[in-house]
């Protein structure tokens, strides 16, 4: 098993000026340009790297880029591959973009127990 | 066979009378049809009780949907976009005037954009959990407008320092308000 890294770059944040990531088709599209799906499907463990000067990441974006990860694998399973790094950030940055990962999580678990409003979408 | 014979003429009787009885068996048109109609009105009848059963029941569906969701939330959907409202444009005008660092700036920025999230979150997962219970596709739409309410209230503060952009502000949460009011709606009319 090989630890690899997942570099999520400003560009791939809404907007040309925005600090967030947010949208759904924007998480979606670089779910796409990452080959996400192929990454699901391998024996690689990855970190995945959120760029200097991010001031939020939010739940749709994180839906759209992951939520298909984890229906295929599992919420343990997905969390075991792929571990989010907040290294690159200011330090009291971490602790706030921590929190918008774990509620996209939350989000994401919600749609998982049976409501699946975000499979119309995804 | 032998019969008692005080009881012989009665049995001659008695068969003579059931050999001598003749089955009518044709059967006319008129009758058919009074067969029919007495069938068909046995369906129509099951079919307006089924009918006003099912009535009833969508009738009781709708009057809770509107006694349980809908009258109790309008007061509470209005006062989280009123506060929803308040609170991003008293942000946008913090972050403004803000005399620190840029990177507490960056700081109070990410905060506040987190809290929104939370908050908007909260009030969506306590009413899409409401409605789920009643209709599940209107709970689904409910859920997009959350996540795309979520989005505005970001973006609405990373433009804070373009005063061009303070009119959207109001548009933009009043018309995430308006479109929750449109999903309740649509909930009632289509029982």
């Amino acid at each position: 098993m090989v630890r690899k890294y997942i570099k999520l770059t400003t560009e791939f944040r809404g907007g040309a000026n925005s600090t967030s990531f947010s949208g759904r088709k924007e998480g979606r599209d670089v779910r796409g340009k990452l080959h996400l799906d192929e990454k699901d499907r391998d024996d690689n463990e990855y970190e995945v790297l959120i760029p200097k000067g991010t001031t939020s990441f939010n739940p749709s974006y994180f839906l759209g880029l992951f939520y298909k990860s984890i229906k295929a694998l599992g919420m343990e399973a997905f969390l075991k591959k792929y571990a989010f790094s907040y290294a690159e950030l200011d330090e009291p940055l971490r602790p706030i973009i921590e929190s918008n990962i774990k509620l996209g999580m939350v989000r994401a678990g919600n749609e998982l127990m049976g409501k699946t409003g975000l499979d119309s979408f995804l | 066979m032998m019969i008692d014979i005080s009881f012989e003429p009665l049995y001659y009787f008695l068969l003579k009378s059931v050999l001598g009885i003749k089955m009518d068996l044709g059967v006319s048109v008129g009758d058919i049809i009074a067969c029919l109609s007495i069938l068909f009105a046995i369906y129509q009848f099951r079919r307006q009780m089924s009918l006003s059963r099912k009535e009833q029941m969508e009738n009781q569906k709708e009057t809770w949907f509107l006694n349980v969701i809908v009258l109790p939330q309008l007061p509470e959907i209005k006062a989280f976009y009123k506060e929803l409202l308040r609170k991003i444009s008293g942000q946008r005008r913090t972050l403004r005037n803000f005399r620190g660092t840029n990177v507490m700036r960056v700081e109070r920025l990410a905060k506040y954009k987190d809290a929104n999230l939370q908050m908007v979150s909260n009030f969506f997962l306590y009413l899409e959990s409401l409605i789920e219970s009643y209709d599940s596709s209107i709970a689904n739409k409910m859920r997009n407008v959350d996540y795309d309410l979520q989005d505005v209230c970001s973006e609405l503060l990373d433009t804070y320092n373009d005063e061009t952009t303070d009119t959207d502000v109001a548009l933009k949460i009043l018309n995430s308000e308006r479109v929750i009011i449109s999903l309740l709606n649509k909930g009632l009319k289509r029982i």
